[in-house]
């Protein structure tokens, strides 16, 4: 689930051709079902055309467009039914037995930025940083991708975010687990007292000069989900 | 201190403020009407970091040693919205990551946002949780509401205001309008309605009762296995404060329907004797703690 021209998106159906593609506004308008009534929960939905039982899945890969989470509703409605519809699917993906590329959780529909916050915490946490870290987060300086918390690729400069990831592999994989990060940026911010993250994209974009860490990205998620 | 962050006209913060003030305990109300005039920073302490929450031109900063918040939805007026909005985001910021004890920090208990999401996780958490239906699909509801036995009931699927309401096959025309919005459909569980609000350790039980007279509460119990339960999920979800609501079936089973993080309590305690806010008074003096917070 994706915009149609996401570049991750096309990377990806490049390499799985039978995936089912869908916006973030085709998926909260298809007729949906979630049921606790059996044993285990059952969930289906009417995705790219067809009814898909969604515990059949391989895989999600979900990346909400920026235009649509910022934008607003034009009527009080239309505003109820995006906010129920999206406490269903967060519901619904949170639920999903497969490899889910990122899964939401209600604090990331909430309040984004204070999610992000969250996650800046808790890698921090996970790192062991001192409390003396704590800082306003800030987009900037270099960016790191981490597939499933493993650092995918080292930009230059970045040696000792490396080898501080690497000495806490485990609580930084942990942490990446427990939030659903499959695929996160994380940005870094020198200081006097060493380097920290001073920000995390949980949705990361992939311009231009980003198409090696697109392909790598893709290549890793199809071959998992094939 | 204790900084309480609140409307003084929410009758939760003015239950909170009233009985600190019984108890002569010092604290000091940040009213969220005038957010705008507050400002957030982190500043350099006595050797170490700390949030300064500045109100006006308030002098002298004071340690806080706790902390309870129970947001007011949204500004006065919209001519202040810009400014207050940016305020309640430094404020969250500082609830979320100061040491300082807060109930509750804003993103605890967050599941409640998406109540079938909440009920997966009390489910898995040893609840008895009612058969659950979430749909749009108009034949779904149909065909749920025979598994029901005829009577269902269709609640909202996020923690958004919502009456919950009783559904029978004449409902037609409602069901038929199911393709704007899921809902979240159970089946009618009848029984005795409980309310159990936890507040730290402990777990508080109140018998809810309606009649042609309106709604009463009183103190009641519940088996102990299952407000330990209950204890431990509002810990599970990083709350000291929540509640949780109940229906025991004649059968003697007790089905949770939903946990609210953020509890009106005041609904549940009489005003010449509010038992809840003495325990939220309770915890927050048992909780002082070193702070890094500064009002």
């Amino acid at each position: 689930m994706a915009e149609s021209d996401d570049p991750l998106l096309l990377a990806l159906s490049r390499r799985l051709p039978g995936a089912l593609i869908c916006t973030e506004r085709e998926l909260y308008a298809a007729p949906l079902m979630l049921s606790t009534t059996l044993s285990a929960p059952e969930a289906s939905a009417h995705v790219a055309g067809q009814r898909v039982a969604l515990d059949r899945l391989d895989g999600l890969l979900f990346r909400p467009s920026a235009r649509d989470r910022a934008a607003r509703p034009r009527t009080v409605s239309a505003a109820y039914r995006r906010h129920e519809t999206r406490a269903a699917w967060c519901a619904v993906i949170g639920q999903m037995a497969c490899r889910v590329v990122n899964r939401p959780p209600p604090l990331s529909f909430i309040d984004e930025r204070l999610w992000r916050v969250h996650l800046l915490s808790g890698l921090q946490q996970a790192l062991a940083l001192p409390d003396s870290s704590l800082r306003r987060a800030r987009i900037g300086g270099t960016g790191m991708l981490l597939m499933e918390g493993r650092p995918l690729e080292l930009p230059a400069g970045l040696a000792d975010a490396q080898a501080l990831l690497e000495s806490r592999a485990d609580a930084v994989q942990k942490w990446a687990s427990c939030e659903g990060l499959g695929l996160v940026r994380i940005h870094w911010h020198a200081s006097s007292d060493g380097l920290h993250p001073s920000a995390i994209d949980p949705w990361p974009s992939f311009n231009k000069g980003h198409e090696d860490q697109l392909d790598q990205v893709a290549v890793s998620l199809a071959q998992g989900w094939k | 201190m204790i900084l309480v962050i609140g409307d003084p006209d929410d009758p939760v913060i003015d239950s909170v403020c009233s009985v600190l003030s019984a108890r002569h305990v010092p604290h000091r109300l940040l009213d969220e009407r005038a957010l705008g005039d507050v400002r957030v920073r982190l500043i350099r302490h006595e050797g170490s970091m700390a949030w300064r929450v500045k109100v006006g031109d308030d002098g002298s900063p004071r340690p806080v040693g706790a902390i309870f918040v129970r947001h007011r939805p949204g500004p006065v007026s919209p001519e202040s919205s810009r400014r207050w909005h940016a305020s309640r985001r430094a404020i969250d910021q500082l609830l979320h990551r100061c040491r300082c004890p807060v109930i509750n920090r804003p993103g605890a208990g967050a599941c409640n946002w998406s109540k079938p999401l909440q009920l997966s996780r009390l489910n898995a958490a040893g609840f008895n949780v009612p058969p659950s239906l979430v749909t749009n699909e108009p034949a779904q509801a149909w065909t749920f509401l025979g598994e029901c036995g005829g009577t269902m009931v269709a609640k909202g699927v996020s923690a958004a205001r919502s009456a919950a309401r009783v559904i029978k096959a004449a409902d037609v025309p409602m069901l038929s309008r199911l393709g704007r919005a899921p809902l979240l459909l159970q089946p009618f569980i009848a029984g005795a309605e409980f309310r159990v609000t936890v507040v730290g350790s402990t777990a508080a039980v109140t018998l809810v009762s309606r009649d042609g007279a309106g709604v009463r509460h009183e103190p009641s119990t519940l088996p102990a296995a299952l407000l330990a339960r209950c204890v431990a999920f509002t810990q599970q979800e990083g709350l000291v404060l929540s509640a949780f609501d109940f229906r025991v079936s004649p059968q003697g089973v007790a089905f949770v329907l939903e946990m609210n993080a953020f509890p009106h309590i005041t609904d549940y305690e009489s005003t010449d004797r509010p038992y809840l806010s003495w325990l939220v008074v309770d915890e927050l003096q048992r909780m002082l703690d070193d702070s890094d917070v500064l009002v």
